[in-house]
């Protein structure tokens, strides 16, 4: 009795039977561990799912690698970039790309997608954040048939490859679109032309067509799946060239041809060629003078510069040579700079026309052609009487007997320029000749203008030296008039009255009437 | 310090006494409450997050399990079998935190499993599940003994004192009744059949509620009886039926209790060992722990 109370106060674990079994039970457990190696630890098998004919390192897939727990788990640290990437080579180099590249922009992930996509030196995992942690989106031991790959699409943000869904969730036809509508190629990711071709082809033959012949069959290369281009705003295009003015309304593939973009040369002569009119004469600095709103005007001087308006000739009929031509400023700017105009390449040019005319006209008018003419005709409407009438006598003079020397512009008007004044009037009647005298003969003279009264206001018939005591081009009204100078003076306090003025009373009183400014 | 603490305590309980043991245990309801709110906590997670391996939740499930289930087997063996903890309060609330955490630490180590029994987890798991079963094999076979009042397994000869103290109460009442309620009596308190003391042990709740059936059946013959002395006569047959049922199977109960320790023991330390293994082999490999 005394024996059982010792047993059931002891612990039973001091039994040797069950101190015995504890051994025998672990040391089995331990050589069970020992010889299963790996599977006494694996959580479930590795995936036998195998993408294409690729072998990895000898490798076709994870079951391959058996219980081999160190190919993948590093002891103390676990899953590693560097185990999974000792086989996958491929996501190590776009991961390290894309850490290159973080190290110089910023998160890839980070940046708009409106920046000329350029997917492929990088690589998807080299655009996800911590991709290092593999296991993040690959997830093992959840079976054979598990497909670790592609179970990582259902967590991934497709925003990653700079391409989004939004506007890929259905098709033209409203059916929702999977995967496999443009990754076509089993067990990849990766996106053929066709696949969108084929697809927006649906929506406008013409167009894509149209559009791929411009732009090529990199629809990614400017395509994130957001709209049209519409995320690469103006502003975006103004960082590298501004599309202002005339730029603004032209097509994308007048510039971009061949579907490039990058380094599209931005110089002018790029796309404009000089014009011959130009001939070598402007270089090729066009903003010098031409804005991008339009060639015409350009700028000259800080202004706007129009040959027509803002020189003395025309170029209205000068745009075509004599043989049809074009007209280039070396025509007859002959010289390295525009202000060097050669007269003479006007008859070089106009004798190919009519040599005998202009040999005749030259010889009459002289080679100072802009002093008659103006580009815009042949002076067929010039009408001399506008500037000077040619009648009476004058009708049939040469017109070399006043434009001397082939000089039209600045041909004095008064008669004294060509007519000297004869001795018998000299000193006598001045030189207002059309006084007394008409363009039909010198006589008879007569007076015919006489700006003050003959009769003095009703005074009756005057002699003429009753005011005129010297010549006729002089009068004077102090013979009948008071003449003292201080009460002319007194008299005339009010007016600005000088020395000269003094004299010319019928500037002031030319009626002669009484009381004439008297007031 | 023991002794003061012991003192004070002794102090409190002969206070606190009367109303503690007035209150039912209730670790079973407690423990079945905490099964069904870590279950809804579960299918939470399971159905808001995408459950996988080496998630912080997962572990923690693992590690809470565990520790649990090395307390059951720990703590209630150390204040039961030694005299350190003597003075942390009355076994029986050792007991109950045993079985608290004997059910909620195993159930967590099912919901670590995510229902996975592969390799070695599955087989540590498949232990757990042989020790949590064996467990309640023990506890039956346990309470098969009959006790004395401070708990230590009663002997033949405490028994028999016991089985002499019921017969003179019941000869006492029997004294006082009419002739036709003595036989009655008589034919309740003889025992007809000689079991299998194996039987007897496995089956002892079955023939404990059979009986009392009888008993409430036939005592309702003795119609002039006061319900009080009825009562106290059915309380008194049933405890001798029960004291003749442990004398019967007493040898055979403690046969088989050493045998269920030496099946028990060594079944639950290999399952530490084999967790044990399961924990080193999660940090060597880093299963996503501790990253």
């Amino acid at each position: 009795m005394k024996e059982y109370r010792r047993l059931e106060r002891q612990h039973p674990i001091f039994s040797p039977v069950a101190l015995i079994s504890t051994f025998v039970l672990a040391v089995g457990l331990g050589i069970g561990v020992y010889f299963t190696g790996g599977a006494a630890f694996s959580p479930g098998e590795l995936s036998a799912v195998q993408h294409g004919e690729v072998m990895l390192q000898g490798i076709a897939n994870h079951a391959e690698i058996g219980n081999d727990c160190s190919q993948c788990h590093t002891p103390f640290v676990g899953i590693e970039a560097a185990r999974c990437e000792a086989c996958h080579e491929d996501i190590a180099r776009d991961r390290q790309a894309g850490l290159a590249q973080t190290a110089v922009t910023g998160p890839a992930a980070n940046q708009p997608a409106s920046q000329p996509a350029n997917p492929a030196p990088i690589g998807l995992h080299g655009r996800i954040p911590n991709a290092e942690d593999c296991a993040t989106c690959h997830l093992e031991h959840r079976g054979s048939d598990y497909d670790l790959k592609t179970a990582a699409v259902a967590n991934f943000d497709h925003n990653l490859t700079r391409f989004t869904l939004a506007k890929h969730a259905v098709d033209y036809a409203e059916r929702p679109l999977d995967c496999a509508a443009c990754h076509q190629e089993p067990g990849a990711f990766t996106v053929a032309t066709s696949a969108c071709a084929d697809c927006h082809r649906d929506a406008d033959a013409a167009f894509m067509t149209r559009h791929r012949e411009a732009y090529g069959d990199n629809c990614l290369n400017c395509h994130d799946g957001q709209d049209t281009l519409a995320a690469f705003a103006p502003e975006d295009h103004a960082q590298i060239f501004a599309l202002t003015g005339a730029h603004a309304a032209a097509a994308c593939e007048d510039c971009h041809t061949n579907g490039q973009f990058k380094g599209t040369p931005q110089e002018c002569v790029a796309c404009h060629a000089e014009p011959q009119a130009h001939s070598g004469m402007f270089g090729t600095a066009c903003a010098d003078c031409h804005t991008p709103d339009g060639w015409q005007p350009a700028i000259m001087n800080g202004l706007p510069f129009d040959h027509n308006l803002d020189t003395s000739f025309s170029l209205e009929k000068h745009m075509t040579n004599f043989d049809g031509r074009p007209f280039a400023c070396t025509t007859c700017h002959t010289g390295q700079q525009p202000a060097d105009f050669d007269q003479t390449q006007c008859v070089a040019c106009h004798q190919k026309g009519d040599a005998v005319f202009m040999a005749d006209h030259t010889a009459q008018f002289g080679l100072n052609c802009q002093s008659c003419h103006d580009g815009t005709g042949s002076m067929t409407n010039f009408d001399h009487n506008l500037v000077w009438p040619l009648d009476g006598q004058h009708t049939a003079l040469e017109c070399t007997r006043c434009h001397v020397d082939q000089v039209y512009k600045g041909t004095p008007r008064e008669c004294v320029a060509c007519h000297a004044e004869p001795p018998i009037h000299a000193g006598l009647f001045g030189t207002e000749c059309a006084a007394c005298h008409t363009t039909e003969a010198w006589l008879p003279a007569r007076l015919r203008q006489h700006n003050f009264p003959l009769d003095h206001g009703e005074q009756g018939q005057l002699d003429c030296a009753v005011c005129h005591t010297t010549t006729y081009a002089e009068y004077t009204c102090t013979n009948c008039h008071e003449h003292d100078p201080n009460a002319t003076r007194a008299e005339h306090d009010e007016v600005d009255f000088s020395q000269t003025d003094f004299f010319a009373c019928a500037e002031c009183h030319p009626t002669g009437q009484e009381e004439e400014h008297d007031d | 310090m023991r002794n003061r603490l012991s003192v004070s305590f002794a102090r409190k309980q002969q206070f606190v006494d009367p109303t503690v043991t007035a209150v039912k245990p209730y670790e079973l309801e407690l423990s079945l409450f905490v099964v069904f709110v870590l279950t809804g906590v579960y299918i939470a997670y399971d159905l808001l997050t995408e459950p996988r391996g080496g998630n912080p939740f997962g572990h923690a499930l693992g590690i809470a399990g565990a520790l649990l289930m090395l307390m059951t087997e720990v703590l209630y063996s150390l204040r039961k079998r030694t005299s350190w903890l003597n003075w942390a309060g009355p076994v029986r609330y050792w007991l109950s935190f045993h079985i608290f955490t004997g059910i909620v630490g195993p159930f967590m180590v099912l919901m670590h499993t995510g229902l996975q029994f592969r390799g070695l987890a599955g087989l540590s798991f498949f232990l757990t599940l042989v020790v949590v079963g064996s467990g309640f094999i023990g506890r039956y076979l346990y309470t098969a003994l009959p006790r004395t009042m401070s708990g230590v397994t009663a002997s033949r000869q405490e028994l028999g004192q016991e089985m002499r103290a019921i017969e003179y109460k019941l000869a006492q009442i029997k004294a006082q009744r009419p002739q036709r309620e003595q036989e009655i009596v008589t034919s309740l308190s003889q025992r007809t059949t000689q079991r299998n003391p194996l039987l007897t042990v496995v089956g002892r709740s079955f023939y404990q509620w059979r009986y009392h059936r009888r008993l409430q059946k036939e005592l309702r013959r003795l119609d002039q009886l006061e319900e009080q002395q009825r009562q106290q006569l059915a309380a008194l047959l049933e405890q001798k039926r029960t004291l003749e049922r442990q004398i019967d199977m007493l040898a055979t109960t403690r046969r088989l209790l050493r045998a269920w320790h030496i099946l028990h023991i060594p079944i639950g330390l290999t399952l530490f060992f084999s967790v044990g293994i399961h924990i080193l082999a999660t940090i060597y490999f880093r299963a996503g722990l501790f990253k």
